[in-house]
């Protein structure tokens, strides 16, 4: 049997292809004009690599930001629950995910089956999200990336005093100014990010073992930063995590054949 | 000469008044903010002391703003007091003053000898301020000065959903993309400013019934306050001098005080 997954967030589209239990093909491309077209092309290039039609997949179940435009599926699902289920299949020791996407940051907490127990979400404020780093990253002259890797050589990072991604950045403007290091501005840029993300994690009850997923999952100076803040190790999984939540779509696809 | 440099958080406003000539304003300035503070004011202090020709000691100054924490040079008085004694010296019986500002809001309550009674202001989040506007003008490709032209043309302002300045900036470019008109879009996006600024004003100034002073950057636009008129009921003015130099008139008049005070 044959099950796709699709995950239109607010930066990139992401695609899944699933035969029984095993994911044959995946795709993740930055989202286009509008989320059909960027749900079409992730699709197509996720199938591509399999050989199979979209005819022949058994059913579908679209998610993210823009999953109520997505034309071919057969169902849509919160990005809550996807991620949810994402992150258990991949290691059912997992309790507690944190996402980090490009508009949004989410906190959700599942059981011992993979249910979903209760969630947070910070879809309001820039800060604290994808969205965050890249005006950051901008701002130094670094590909988003980048970001992650060059704080990790910063021996005196700078502080952030405000929230606002609008004041932070009129503060990281002087900082540059200043000919401050761009190790060090962007380690106080990553610790700011955690620190945000820490405030959210504390709101509801989490239980080990814990994740991160997501594009900013990627930054290790983020991850590391957060996971001392919150006196845990997260566990890595074994594929992209910006896929999560497409997987976990294609996981509930799967079940609702 | 006295002169008042509000150093705020996108940009820096100068003015010089001669107190020996019934504080007449001599010359206003503006610079920019953004980046270095502290160059961009020093800068500023040696343009007008080029153009009016005066020594370093027939300067006084005194720095304000929301941005004048870092700077180096003294005295500093705090922004809400010089916008207090900017309304209280420029214009008669005000007693609510309304500040749209680059980064934040400012809503203060003065008595007839202007004291601070009250205030509110919002230095948390951007939401609602000037930048909240610009950034959408950006997106949209036109100039700020440009929103009355556009506003005034709408016949449905499109709400913003976005609270924040950053999802605003790309939410509009959305609306673009739907098809919704630029003078929709600039309508809703001042609506935004004024849904923003209305719940603080009637928390502040609920019983008062006088005339609500507008200043700051954005003061200047008639569809921001005529629709703060439409929705509160109340007058909505400007202060007699050019209102986003209020808060610098202000930090002149005290420190013109203070220097009488010390003599």
């Amino acid at each position: 049997m044959l099950y796709a997954g699709i995950d239109i967030g607010s930066l990139t589209g992401k695609a899944v292809i699933m035969k029984d239990d095993d994911l044959i093909s995946s795709s993740i491309i930055q989202v286009k004009r509008n989320p059909v077209l960027t749900s079409e092309l992730v699709y197509t290039d996720a199938l591509s690599k399999t050989g199979f039609t979209p005819d022949e997949i058994d059913y579908c179940v679209g998610t993210g930001y823009g999953r109520e435009r997505i034309p071919y599926i057969n169902k849509s699902l919160s990005e809550i629950s996807c991620h949810g289920r994402g992150a258990f299949f991949l290691n059912n020791a997992i309790r507690s995910i944190i996402d980090v996407g490009g508009q949004d940051c989410k906190v959700i907490s599942i059981d011992e089956y993979g249910e979903l127990v209760d969630f947070r979400m910070n879809e309001k404020c820039a800060a604290g999200t994808g969205r965050y780093l890249e005006i950051m990253a901008d701002l130094l002259g670094l590909a988003l990336p980048e970001l992650g890797a060059i704080s990790l050589k910063s021996k005196t990072p700078i502080s952030l005093s405000s929230e606002c991604s609008i004041y932070a950045q009129s503060e990281v403007l002087n900082y540059i100014s200043r000919k401050i290091k761009k190790a060090d501005i962007a380690a106080g840029i990553n610790h700011a990010m955690a620190q945000r993300v820490h405030k959210m994690t504390e709101k509801i009850n989490l239980q080990p073992k814990f994740t991160i997923t997501g594009g900013v999952a990627k930054n290790v100076g983020v991850v590391k930063a957060l996971e001392r803040l919150m006196k845990v190790e997260f566990q890595s999984l074994s594929i992209d995590s910006q896929l999560i939540g497409a997987l976990g779509a294609a996981i509930f696809a799967k079940s609702y054949w | 000469m006295i002169c008042g440099i509000d150093v705020g958080s996108i940009l820096i406003k100068a003015i010089v008044l001669d107190e020996k000539n019934s504080n007449d304003i001599v010359l206003q300035e503006i610079g920019k903010s953004i980046g270095n503070p502290e160059e961009s004011v020093t800068t500023l202090i040696n343009n007008i002391r080029k153009k009016l020709r005066l020594k370093k000691r027939d300067l006084q100054i005194a720095f304000t703003g929301r941005n004048c924490e870092n700077l180096t040079m003294n005295p500093k008085i705090a922004e809400l007091n010089c916008l207090a004694e900017g309304i209280h010296t420029s214009s008669d019986h005000n007693r609510i003053i309304v500040d749209i500002g680059g980064f934040t809001n400012k809503i203060i309550k003065i008595d007839e000898t202007g004291r601070i009674m009250d205030y509110l202001m919002n230095n948390i989040c951007s939401s609602g301020s000037g930048v909240f506007i610009s950034l959408i003008c950006k997106s949209l490709g036109i100039d700020i000065m440009e929103i009355d032209t556009y506003a005034f043309k709408s016949e449905h302002p499109h709400p913003i959903s976005s609270q924040c300045s950053i999802f605003a900036e790309t939410e509009v470019i959305y609306l673009m993309n739907e098809g919704k008109q630029i003078e929709d879009i600039v309508a809703g996006a001042c609506k935004s400013i004024t849904g923003r600024l209305i719940p603080l004003i009637l928390k502040i100034g609920r019983e008062i019934n006088q005339v609500l002073m507008l200043t700051g950057g954005l003061a200047k636009s008639e569809f921001i306050k005529q629709d703060l008129m439409e929705q509160l009921h109340i007058e909505v003015k400007n202060p007699s001098i050019d209102p986003i130099f209020t808060c610098a008139y202000g930090c002149a008049r005290s420190l013109q005080n203070t220097s009488k005070e010390e003599i």
